[in-house]
């Protein structure tokens, strides 16, 4: 059984301006230890799914169908006694701005053993106090830093205290949203380092969702990339990476400047994103694709690439 | 690339430093040095990359230079004429030779004025022309960003904007009065790969069609490469590399160079990119404010020299400079 299987998702914002479908029809599956990423522009809906499988939708969203089975349990069944539960002790999530969502006037260590001691009732506190130590020792945070407080702590650290807190009560699934993109490359690439290799050790299955493709290929064994509430192409991050078959894919890597090989044009995409209030009822790309043609008036289907490559497209 | 040669932009020997109030609960107030005696010279139709991380006093050095901060030692010179200590007439007449373009779209533009008022202000303050030749000239300048038609972005206002449209509309008004030289501080930074690209494309135009001189102030060294023609590592307020973009890239001299280069994100190209391997990952505990400020996370250092003095700038062959006692062997 697979650790998360996603089953046609599709999740919308109730907005002045009419019913914004932000994911559309997304499936994917996840298993134990696996590593999964999603890259994506502003609005393809990336985060949107992050925050539906924690259950941390705004009271605007809701889904308006498909599955998330966690273990073999469909979590949107679920009650919120029960999704409670869930969060932070069976799914957690690292995300950007959970640096400055900790409580100023408490102590690091003080917050990060309430998560624990929340789901482990039976512990006591000196127990949950010794177990964040530990944790602090994991993420590489000096462990008289326990004390402080948020703003004693420089950036990395923070963001450190926020993988800490969400180990804490030893996940089987970590979300990470943009974990490191408020930070310089250095500290970045050292947190990175981190979650993989916490990752390995407890086995943990990512979801690492970002803007950054080169991050995403260097962190997740898996790549799906979102453009306009949906999923484009899909593989394993050789296959996509290296070889991309869907034209948003294959624009989206030519955005970004490199370090090595040929110093190739950057080509920005032109155009902008659909509404997705109103998206076109064809392929959502179509407007901005080098390749469009009258077959892409028509919603594309899923051509098989290769083994676990495919990519949503009229002819690729 | 022809440059023409000449340095249009001089910067000598610059220092910033930050003096902190002591609060009630901290002890006396400590100075902040944000530039520790900076000199580089730009030359006219070049695009200069400053890379550095936050607190590497990037932003402090783009801010000195158009004047909206003074130096606190050392002098900055444009065109031969000094920078500092502008006030009044010959201020305003700084502004228009230099201009610069911030990181942030969602706060440079003011939400109460239309775009047409925007761009057409800094006209109207140096009074250029009049209302219909302002409107005239604020249509080549959207035009020339990629806003077109320009008439339908006249009377918009910013929140009907995305960030990059934004940002596009900041290029314009910085280039309306034709500056000699403009500053982009992270320009990118805050918008998609796909936008940055076209914002990108927008400064070399701007560089290829127009001479403008540009200093690209960056933290991602794969956009300084895209961009730059040469560029200059700033760390801690100090500058540890400088020299033509691809050499310092592709021959990084310097082991704070180095430790940035190892940091990037290797998939895909692991088999291009060489490991350097100069980051310590704990810290020296034993470092000396008179010592190099990479001393503390250098694997290289020794404390015989790296901990005692620090280095300065220094040519190792075809004006590839850098600070390092090490490299200078």
């Amino acid at each position: 059984m697979a650790l998360l299987e996603v089953d046609n998702l599709s999740i919308g914002y109730r907005t002045k301006q009419g019913y914004l479908k932000a994911v559309e029809g997304v499936s994917f599956t996840l298993d134990e230890g696996q590593s999964l990423g999603f890259v994506g522009e502003s609005g393809c809906g990336k985060t949107t799914i992050g925050m539906a499988l924690m259950g941390l939708m705004p009271p605007n969203g809701s889904v308006g169908q498909g599955r998330i089975l966690f273990e073999g349990q469909d979590l949107l069944e679920m009650t919120e006694a029960q999704r409670r539960e869930t969060r932070w002790s069976q799914i957690a999530m690292i995300f950007q701005a959970a640096m400055n969502a900790m409580n100023p006037v408490q102590r690091v260590g003080d917050q990060i053993a309430e998560a624990i001691l929340v789901h482990n009732p039976a512990v006591e506190k000196e127990a949950a106090l010794h177990q964040v130590e530990e944790l602090f020792d994991l993420v590489g945070i000096p462990r008289d830093r326990l004390r402080g407080y948020p703003h004693q702590y420089s950036g990395g650290m923070k963001q450190r205290a926020i993988i800490a807190m969400a180990l804490a009560c030893k996940p089987k699934l970590i979300i990470a949203d943009e974990p490191t993109t408020a930070l310089d490359v250095i500290v970045q690439d050292q947190i990175l380092t981190e979650i993989k290799e916490l990752q390995k050790e407890f086995n943990i299955g990512v979801i690492f969702i970002s803007h950054d493709i080169s991050i995403v290929a260097d962190m997740c064994q898996d790549i799906a990339v979102m453009y306009a509430g949906q999923m484009v192409e899909y593989g394993p991050r050789e296959a996509v990476f290296d070889s991309p078959v869907h034209p948003y894919t294959k624009a989206l890597l030519s955005s970004f400047p490199t370090i090595t090989g040929e110093k190739n044009d950057l080509i920005p995409i032109p155009g902008e994103t659909p509404n997705l209030i109103h998206p076109p009822s064809g392929c959502r790309f179509g407007e901005r694709c080098p390749g469009v043609s009258l077959t892409c008036s028509q919603a594309p289907k899923w051509i098989q690439m290769g083994p676990g490559h495919k990519a949503l497209c009229c002819h690729c | 690339m022809d440059t023409n040669g000449k340095p249009i932009l001089e910067i000598r020997d610059v220092s910033k430093i930050y003096k902190t109030k002591a609060g009630l609960l901290a002890g006396r107030g400590k100075d902040v040095v944000a530039l520790d005696r900076i000199s580089l010279e730009i030359n006219k139709g070049e695009i200069f990359g400053l890379v550095g991380e936050s607190g590497s006093g990037k932003t402090t050095a783009g801010r000195l230079i158009v004047s909206l901060e003074e130096t606190d030692f050392g002098e900055i010179l444009m065109d031969g004429q000094p920078v500092t200590g502008l006030k009044g007439k010959r201020l305003k007449k700084f502004r228009k030779k230099a201009q610069m373009i911030f990181q942030d779209p969602y706060q440079s533009l003011n939400p109460q004025r239309s775009i047409l008022d925007t761009v057409s202000e800094p006209l109207s303050i140096h009074r250029v022309g009049h209302t219909s030749s302002r409107k005239d000239r604020v249509r080549e300048a959207l035009k020339s960003v990629g806003l077109s038609p320009p008439d339908d972005f006249l009377y918009r206002y910013p929140h009907r904007l995305s960030g990059g449209q934004r940002q596009r509309v900041a290029i314009a008004r910085a280039m309306i009065l034709d500056p000699e030289f403009v500053i982009a501080d992270e320009p990118t930074s805050m918008l998609d790969a796909s936008i940055s690209a076209q914002i990108f494309n927008i400064l070399l135009k701007m560089r290829n069609e127009l001479n403008v001189t540009q200093l690209f102030i960056t933290h991602s060294l794969a956009a300084a490469r895209y961009l730059c023609d040469r560029i200059a590592v700033l760390y801690h307020g100090r500058l540890m590399e400088l020299g033509q973009a691809d050499q310092v890239i592709q021959n990084p001299k310097h082991p704070y160079t180095k430790a940035l280069l190892d940091a990037l994100p290797k998939f895909g190209h692991s088999g291009d990119r060489k490991r350097y391997g100069t980051l310590l990952t704990q810290e020296r505990k034993d470092a000396q404010d008179v010592g190099c400020n990479f001393f503390p996370r250098c694997s290289l250092a020794q404390e015989s020299r790296c901990n005692l003095e620090k280095p300065v700038l220094e040519d190792s062959g075809n004006q590839h400079l850098v600070a390092c006692f090490l490299s200078q062997l």
